[in-house]
């Protein structure tokens, strides 16, 4: 090992992402709300953070993966504008609070939150200029992300296995939605959920992709045994680098039980003021029918396994957040010298910690400090580096060469059971009779032009918002299910209305009908319904 | 010279027939019905058990599946078997009723006979080859209701290859195939290595999950 190498790599990766939600004719839909807090709590504070290590000159090294359907709605002038709203409607509730809360114990929380939303909506309307996307780039040609995608619209992909044209079409609408915004393909794709099968691999290669990630099972259940385990990329049958996923980093995060987001001084999320006051007090930031909702503001702490919640001092909070970025760095320091005597030789390991962004802020607000300690403990040390899946290729193209990763996902269990059980199985006979519908259609009307051409474009869309795997996992988790339903059940009707009024001249519901679903159902401008074409 | 042509003849027809037709020689195991009808106990298999939670069957069991449907304008039936991975050991499988092929067996058997027959999966193990070798017959069976469309599928082995079969049984233990499905692989459930390295870290697939809920 030469003066400057150093003992292992860690690559932190962030997945960003939220299913497609856009209800035109709903200016008060709760399921928007998904969005709104996550540009509050997670996407304007990651960037604030990143620019401040930027503006300091810390180097730092952050893979973030953009869903095209986080992307589609981050840019959409409707939505931006309602988000606007949601956060005005946040600081004057915040405004309430305060009054209210003067003297008494919820005093300072009050402040802290009606700072903190004063704070984000100035960054994001005057700073990014409603702009986040394009804010990611920005850091990204500063050398501090390295911007990378997953398909269309998170469809979970081995339970498409059998249909290559979904899957490849869900490849393809992604790589394409991320060189329309960033004028390059992405090197490095997500596979929603870590979702892989043999045979993917080779979609993704012909796509341009260069590596993805995968559960840890997915490298060391393959046979062979690849040598170096999930500490080096390997190289599939079909000329795809895949990283695996590392267990004692990823474990001290997600862990309910030890990871750093359940420690007392954190603030608790589950409970939110939106719960514990009056309809009439909230104003638009009621649930329906005035029931309880998230609002943001959330003045306790975790505290422990208590129904009496402490109030949130962010103090604390932020003193136990660099005490957990010190652990980690010294975890992943000590983790990584062990690894590397367990090697024999070859290129330094690499530790490869997924995770969703939104946890970073949104579930764990403290998050984004967090990476932000990390950061500049990193930067005053030499043992590891944070660098990019994309960087240790460069340095290192060959890895541990040839492995055979197998079926795996990171999801309960890890594999499939989650999108196909008995909640949710049914939804696959449809689907799978859509996207063979559709592949028949994009061959027998090759060179559609106008109205048809419209049509089956319309159709695309439908099909691949109904392919999400986030309809299938809230239909398992219980949460927000029913909206699941209904929206799968929508864009499978929308799909099935338009194909037959292509393939057999049914008439639409009525004459404006497409254009609603197309004003309604608006991402991926320059979807070609071709990309369903059997190859 | 005529007569062993004849003898001949006859076997390669005898033996064209079987291998069409297939035989009940398989390991015998326990076989429950598909939950999507009524729930009715047909083998050793209590009725307790049947209803169970999904993945609390041993070798050759199936959970019920019981789902509420969700009735969608979808207007072509395919004669597709499709079968989906879930883990190592399960699989999840829906087919098409009413199917051409369907139609076929059933003008083949005549109405009575047809109604002495009953719907019934076979699994097949293919691990050693491709395409399903009846003589060794298959893995297992499950019994089905005549409405009865998908099944859970549990007790496999990880890392084997298997065909679905999805045939009609005669009282006499004769199938024949309605639909066959495409092999699937089984992906593993252990670590391919016992070194220090995989025993530090190989990592076990568990209940937790990396996905949040939103």
């Amino acid at each position: 090992m030469n003066a400057h190498q150093p003992t292992g790599f860690v690559t932190l990766v962030l997945h960003a992402h939220l299913p497609f939600v856009r209800h035109v004719a709903h200016s008060d839909a709760l399921e928007e709300r998904w969005l709104f807090e996550a540009v509050a709590e997670c996407y304007v504070p990651l960037l604030a953070m990143l620019e401040r290590l930027e503006a300091e000159g810390i180097p730092f090294r952050l893979t973030l993966s953009l869903s095209p359907t986080l992307m589609a709605m981050l840019d959409d002038p409707l939505l931006r504008s309602r988000c606007r709203r949601h956060l005005e409607a946040v600081i004057d509730l915040a405004d309430r609070e305060v009054a209210r809360a003067a003297g008494g114990p919820e005093a300072l929380p009050a402040h802290f939150h009606r700072h903190h939303y004063r704070w984000v909506r100035r960054l994001y309307v005057e700073r990014y200029q409603q702009d986040l996307v394009e804010a990611f780039h920005r850091l990204a040609k500063a050398g501090y992300l390295e911007l990378i995608t997953c398909s269309a619209t998170h469809g979970f992909l081995p339970l498409f296995q059998h249909q290559p044209t979904s899957v490849r079409a869900q490849v393809l609408v992604a790589v394409e939605e991320f060189r329309r915004r960033f004028g390059h393909p992405p090197r490095g794709f997500w596979l929603p959920e870590c979702g892989y099968f043999p045979g993917v691999d080779r979609i993704l290669r012909d796509a341009g992709v260069q590596f993805c990630f995968l559960e840890t099972h997915g490298i060391t259940h393959a046979r062979p045994a690849p040598p170096r385990g999930c500490f080096c990329h390997g190289w599939t049958p079909g000329g795809l680098a895949v990283f695996g996923r590392d267990v004692p980093s990823s474990r001290q995060v997600w862990s309910a039980t030890e990871g750093y987001p359940g420690d007392p001084w954190y603030r608790e999320f589950h409970w939110d003021i939106g719960f514990h006051r009056p309809a009439e007090h909230l104003g638009s930031l009621a649930g329906p029918s005035g029931s309880g909702a998230f609002t943001g503001l959330k003045y306790w702490r975790v505290t422990g396994p208590t129904h009496q919640k402490a109030y949130y001092d962010r103090h604390r909070a932020e003193e136990t957040a660099a005490r957990h970025a010190a652990h980690f760095l010294h975890r992943m320091q000590h983790h990584l010298a062990v690894v590397a005597g367990l090697l024999d030789g070859g290129p330094p390991p690499v530790a490869v910690a997924p995770y969703d962004a939104e946890l970073f802020g949104h579930w764990w607000f403290e998050g984004p400090i967090f990476l932000e300690h990390l950061a500049r403990l990193a930067a005053r040390q030499s043992e590891i580096r944070f660098i990019t899946p994309g960087d240790y290729l460069d340095l290192y193209p060959w890895g541990q060469g040839p492995v055979e990763p197998t079926f795996s996902s990171w999801g309960e269990m890890g594999y499939a059971d989650y999108w196909c059980c008995t909640e949710n199985h049914w939804v696959y006979r449809p689907l799978h009779q859509a996207g063979r519908r559709m592949a028949h259609m994009a061959r027998r009307f090759s060179q559609a032009r106008g109205p048809v051409q419209e049509a089956l474009n319309q159709a695309a869309r439908e099909l691949l918002l109904a392919q999400s795997s986030d309809w299938t996992f809230l239909m398992r988790a219980g949460t927000a299910a029913e909206y699941a339903r209904r929206r799968l059940t929508q864009h499978l009707e929308r799909f099935a209305a338009l194909a037959s009024h292509v393939e057999e001249g049914s008439p639409l519901p009525d004459d404006g009908w497409l254009s609603a679903v197309q004003e309604e159902d608006n991402l991926f401008p320059t979807l070609q319904y071709q990309v369903f074409h059997p190859v | 010279m005529a007569t062993l042509l004849f003898l001949a003849a006859v076997i390669l027809v005898a033996a064209v027939i079987w291998f069409i037709v297939g035989t009940d020689e398989g390991p015998r195991v326990r076989r429950i019905r598909s939950g999507s009808g009524r729930h009715e106990p047909v083998t050793d298999m209590e009725v307790a058990e049947e209803l169970g939670p999904v993945d609390a069957f041993g070798e050759g069991g199936m959970a019920p599946a019981t789902a509420p449907r969700t009735e969608f304008p979808v207007d072509e039936a395919d004669e597709q078997m499709v079968v989906l991975v879930r883990n190592p050991r399960s699989l999840y499988v829906y087919w098409e009723l009413d199917t051409g092929a369907d139609r076929r067996v059933r003008n083949l058997l005549g109405p009575d006979e047809w109604q002495r027959t009953t719907p019934c999966l076979r699994i097949f193990d293919v691990t050693s080859g491709r395409y399903p070798d009846l003589r060794r017959g298959h893995v297992f069976e499950l019994t089905l209701h005549e409405r009865d469309d998908h099944a859970f599928i549990h007790g496999l082995k990880p890392g084997h290859r298997y065909v679905v079969s999805h045939d009609r049984k005669t009282p006499e233990g004769r199938y024949y195939m309605i639909q066959r499905s495409e092999p699937v692989q089984m992906p593993y459930d252990r670590p391919s290595s016992q070194s220090a390295l995989y025993r530090m870290y190989g990592g076990q697939p568990g209940p937790w999950s990396g996905s949040l809920q939103l």
